[in-house]
């Protein structure tokens, strides 16, 4: 190797390292922020521009599969819309309980903002998206973000002043506490590289099946109770183990993201004032 | 005007890499379009504009993505490094050796980011990761060169014509 090149590349070494000290300090935030400012527009057409492609190309690999599932989801809305009418039968009981025996609510004025998916972490080791809200908008890190249909998309972990990047429930450092909703097996959702969810430490005894819903169960903190994260696809492990391998799929989807929501109105219990 | 002419070229496929890109994942994993670029310029290019386009690369890819701007600078020296293979003249094309440094730079790419990733304090599966993303990531970037190579390639041509013309 020759000296010279040597001698760059150390004083690119060393800038590397200045600035990941700098950014540390916040000191870069306003060039990040004003790239992704300057750039949103581009990056919200090539989005735009992608995802019908994607889209188009989907079907064509799934076009067999397509009959058979709308004929599974035409029976599913069947199902669905008589347990709609149940529970809203149920829900009026359960509000002239509530009223009766004067219980407050959990969450009751639940505040969202909407906010627009600009960009994606280019690297396949993070699943992380940019927002168009920061700082400004009265966001702080470790607010939860979910879909328009309010399912769990993932936590703002990292501020500017107008964007924030998101990490998604998907990424392989996630963890979020949550509970299959039919059986109330608890456990923690994890992400990882293959952008699946899995949940970890359900009890082996636990009644878990393909379908069941699960959900977040406010352990922890960090997450409130009852929003939705996925649905089971695959149950597992030899009866030995100590835990089911039990696997999920988002019920958002999360690779096609273009709008979502942030919870303003919850704050993880780390951060709330006293 | 060569090193505008690559600035624009890398931030473009920035952008593409982070915003497009993610639609069509191959294999689960989104190649590293803007390395690839990098290392076509330095192949094409010569060594004596690799020094400035590298880093270049490395920062679009920091500006772009979630992580402190510098990482993804350091990510991309070892590209520098395995430039010096050119003047060896191990491989029959320029093209060839193109293929081989990408590879070999994509994975040390990814593996420098998992260890600022673990020194960030995230857990990190070495073994799935590099099953999962390293290993993927790289035989997929080499999967985009060759056109990205085209692309370098006329460029370059283009440059040099300009140039003679002037």
């Amino acid at each position: 190797m020759s000296s010279r090149v040597g001698t760059w590349t150390l004083g690119i070494v060393v800038l590397s390292l200045a600035l990941i000290l700098l950014s540390k300090t916040g000191v870069l935030d306003p060039l990040q922020s004003g790239v992704l400012s300057i750039t949103s527009p581009v990056q919200h057409g090539l989005r735009n521009a992608a995802d019908p492609l994607a889209a188009w190309l989907s079907d064509i690999k799934d076009v067999g599969d397509i009959r058979s599932e709308n004929d599974q989801l035409r029976t599913e809305n069947e199902q669905l819309k008589d347990e709609v009418v149940r529970l809203r039968e149920g829900q009026t009981q359960l509000q002239e309980l509530q009223k009766l025996l004067q219980i407050k609510q959990s969450y009751p004025d639940e505040e969202f903002l909407a906010a627009n998916v600009l960009a994606k972490d280019p690297s396949s080791l993070k699943d992380a998206v940019a927002i168009d809200r920061g700082k400004r908008d009265g966001l702080r890190e470790g607010m939860v973000v979910v879909t328009e249909g309010h399912s769990v998309v993932g936590t703002v972990t990292h501020l500017f002043d107008s964007y924030s990047w998101v990490t998604l429930v998907t990424d392989p450092n996630s963890a979020v506490s949550a509970m299959v909703q039919e059986s109330r097996a608890q456990g923690v959702v994890t992400g990882s590289y293959s952008r699946k969810l899995s949940i970890e430490f359900v009890a082996q005894g636990a009644a878990v099946k393909d379908g069941d819903v699960v959900i977040t169960s406010a352990i922890g903190g960090l997450y409130p109770a009852g929003l939705v994260i996925g649905k089971v696809t695959e149950v597992g492990g030899a009866a030995q183990d100590l835990f089911k391998k039990v696997t999920l799929e988002p019920l958002a989807s999360l690779s096609h993201l273009e709008t979502v929501l942030v919870l303003t109105s919850f704050l993880p219990t780390n951060l709330e004032t006293p | 005007m060569k090193y505008v002419l690559a600035a624009l070229l890398l931030m473009t496929t920035a952008l593409v890499q982070a915003s497009f890109m993610p639609a069509f994942p191959v294999f689960g994993v989104v190649p590293n379009l803007v390395l690839a670029v990098a290392v076509c310029w330095t192949v094409v290019r010569g060594q004596q504009e690799a020094m400035i386009v590298v880093p270049i690369a490395g920062l679009c890819l920091g500006l772009v993505g979630s992580r402190p701007l510098g990482v993804a600078l350091l990510a991309t020296t070892p590209v520098l490094l395995l430039s010096e293979l050119r003047a060896l003249r191990l491989t029959p094309s320029d093209f060839l050796l193109t293929v081989v440094i990408v590879f070999l730079s994509s994975m040390l790419y990814e593996m420098i980011l998992l260890v600022a990733l673990r020194l960030q304090g995230e857990t990190v599966g070495w073994f799935a990761a590099f099953l999962r993303v390293v290993l993927p990531t790289a035989i997929v970037s080499v999967l985009f060169t060759p056109p990205l190579y085209w692309l370098v390639w006329s460029r370059s041509e283009v440059l040099r014509r300009v140039r003679a013309f002037a």
